[in-house]
């Protein structure tokens, strides 16, 4: 490609590019700041802990809530990131040229239609890759510095859709996908709209894919009544809670105890009936990187078809 | 055909995709909530008594889980009740004037009207009537999950779901339709007006926001600590200094005035320090809008918000007579 391919593809969408640059550097930022601070809060806090021997007045300020609430944010703008940056970027590429009536002149002048969408959605790509990135691994330390977790060494599953290598990837798919929705609904805001909806149902329907085929492969996990910060520290993704017959080592769900002893009166002081476990069924924590191996695979997969199905509709619709 | 009639199918042919699109959104969104109360309702119907929040009913665990689960997954689709005015006023409004300019096609309306004005004003008419009818679907829906979700609550003086349900969301709409109006207007493209709109609107909607924040506190009681705080507005923990002023923690902190005991609702600098009321450092207490002022400050919401809104459309007004048309 070009470098005069590389500037007319960045001068075509030069707003938005420039917005979404100057969000994602803010994002990051703000994220590494958030972390930084949440970093500095707890240790302050955990050393007064530790000389006082209480928790009280050892407050910070601001306080470790309002990091973990500041966090949030950080993490819910990392996780619209993907999305934000494929559908708007992704819509103009080829309806914008059919809607101004453009796309008949730019596809003669190019050796090839399909030349063209190359020279057109890779730099994109590249954008949306080094933008999602950043927000990503900014994302990273929000979670790695959570105030009320010790996920400092491993988070393992604990907001893993808004940090890390899965937003660079969710990003391109998202991405390849507007420009095939583009391409098909030549008039921006429908194919944005459409294209919306194609996107939450594709990953609303690979959440519930993903979550079906963890949850076949879930295990029980013990709770750790010790932990500081709840019954689990490596952050497993935990689907549901069931009891373990102590004797027999069997798992039963919650449903089916009910429905086979019915509400049973709890001993003093215990949280579990007589001769039963609580445990938790999920995936451990240790297990994140194979399984966001699989996502991205099936992700990638996804990229694929519609990049291919983008070329499809651009080498055959009428200009 | 009346004027009526072709003013009707004209602007709807004009805006067609996007009232169409915010009318099946707000269907299915609709026809969830409404399933989910219904779902709700017939489980409550079961055993009223298992529901009372004040007690436990031996029998109950299955149902009140079941009626947990399923109000939970209910509480979702508030959020998107929440949504639905901001989402519906920047697709319906960024496209008013900028596809016009963007198509070329703006010099042609524009002279084909009596004056620019009164062209803006009877495009975004129509869309104001969609919004109206579109979104008063989802405030109603949603005051009606609402109930079927608490049904012991007396939700016409309760915070709970604020901006989730009733008249508000309708005039959140409006404005948002006005900002989409305005940024559409000003930069003349529709996707980059829509993704500068959707920035200005969060701005905006954070400067209300927290300038509401601000101004309720006026209507704030102090309450102890452990006094029930049902329906209200919890604006946040203060500390009642025994000279009577209020503060908040993080000016105690400033202050100096670190505590090692909190005792009942009592601060204490050092464990030695309780009982001696001479070296109190103050008492925990509560700050809460109480639920009865729901309907005055909803009141006053809507009228802040409304009157930014029309702000905006003037300006937006402005901006269209004043604009170039390509």
């Amino acid at each position: 490609m070009s470098f005069r391919a590389w500037r007319l593809a960045f001068k075509m969408q030069r707003l938005e590019l420039l917005l979404f640059a100057a969000a994602a550097v803010a994002l990051v930022v703000a994220s590494l700041l958030i972390a930084r601070g949440a970093s500095e809060a707890r240790s302050s806090f955990d050393a007064c802990v530790q000389a006082s021997g209480s928790d009280a007045g050892c407050g910070t300020s601001p306080s470790l809530n309002d990091f973990s609430t500041l966090g949030g944010f950080a993490r819910l703008g990392a996780f619209l990131t993907p999305y934000a940056l494929g559908l708007i970027l992704g819509i103009p590429v080829v309806a914008r040229e059919i809607e101004g009536r453009t796309a008949g002149i730019a596809w003669t002048l190019s050796r090839s239609r399909t030349r063209w969408l190359i020279q057109r959605a890779l730099p994109l790509m590249v954008v949306v890759i080094v933008l999602a990135t950043a927000v990503g691994i900014g994302s990273e330390f929000v979670t790695r510095t959570n105030p009320f977790a010790d996920y400092a060494a491993n988070p393992g599953f604990a907001d893993y859709t808004s940090r890390g290598v899965l937003l660079p990837v969710r990003a391109v798919v998202v991405l390849l996908l507007a420009i095939a929705v583009g391409a098909m609904v030549p008039r921006q805001l429908p194919a944005l709209l459409l294209a919306v909806g194609v996107t939450v149902a594709l990953f609303v329907g690979l959440t519930v894919g993903m979550d079906t085929w963890m949850t076949a492969e879930a295990r029980p996990i013990p709770f750790d009544e010790s932990g500081r910060f709840g019954p689990f520290s490596d952050g497993p993704r935990i689907f549901d809670v069931a009891y373990r017959e102590d004797a027999t080592g069997k798992v039963i769900s919650m449903n089916d105890f009910y429905n086979l002893h019915g509400d049973v009166a709890l001993p003093d002081g215990e949280s579990d009936p007589p001769g039963f476990t609580q445990v938790a069924i999920g995936i451990p924590g240790d297990q994140w990187a194979p399984w966001i191996a699989r996502e991205s695979a099936v992700l990638g997969a996804l990229a694929l078809l519609s990049g291919g199905l983008a070329t499809l509709v651009v080498a055959r619709r009428r200009p | 055909m009346s004027r009526i009639g072709s003013w009707l199918i004209l602007s709807f042919r004009l805006h067609r995709w996007e009232v169409l699109a915010s009318a099946a959104g707000v269907a299915i969104l609709a026809a969830a909530m409404l399933w989910f109360a219904w779902q709700l309702r017939t489980l409550a119907a079961t055993d009223p008594s298992c529901l009372d929040p004040a007690g436990y009913a031996p029998g109950c665990t299955q149902l009140g889980q079941r009626f947990y689960e399923l109000s939970s997954k209910a509480e979702w689709l508030s959020y998107l009740s929440w949504l639905a005015p901001f989402a519906m006023g920047l697709v319906l409004g960024v496209p008013l004037v900028s596809r016009e300019v963007e198509h070329r096609t703006a010099a042609i309306a524009w002279t084909m009207s009596r004056s620019r004005t009164w062209w803006l004003v009877g495009r975004a008419a129509f869309l104001v009537v969609v919004m109206v009818v579109l979104l008063t679907v989802v405030a109603v829906v949603g005051e009606a999950l609402a109930s079927a979700t608490m049904p012991a609550q007396h939700l016409d003086r309760d915070f709970t779901w604020y901006g989730r349900r009733g008249a508000l969301i309708v005039v959140r709409g409006l404005a948002s339709l006005a900002i989409g109006v305005l940024v559409g207007a000003w930069l003349g493209r529709v996707l980059q007006a829509l993704l500068v709109a959707v920035f200005a609107s969060v701005l905006i909607f954070s400067a209300i926001s927290l300038g509401m924040d601000r101004w309720i506190e006026g209507d704030a009681v102090v309450q102890k600590f452990d006094a029930d705080r049902a329906g209200g507005r919890q604006l946040g923990e203060r500390i009642l200094l025994p000279k009577g002023e209020l503060i908040d923690y993080g000016e105690l902190q400033r202050r100096g005035l670190a505590y090692e005991v909190i005792q009942d609702d009592l601060l204490w600098a050092r464990p030695e320090d309780i009982g001696h009321m001479d070296r109190l450092i103050g008492y925990d207490r509560y700050l809460v809008v109480p639920g009865s002022r729901y309907p005055q400050i909803v009141l006053r919401e809507s009228a802040v918000v409304g009157g930014a809104g029309f702000l905006l459309a003037l300006a937006a007004i402005l901006v269209v007579k004043r604009r170039r048309v390509g």
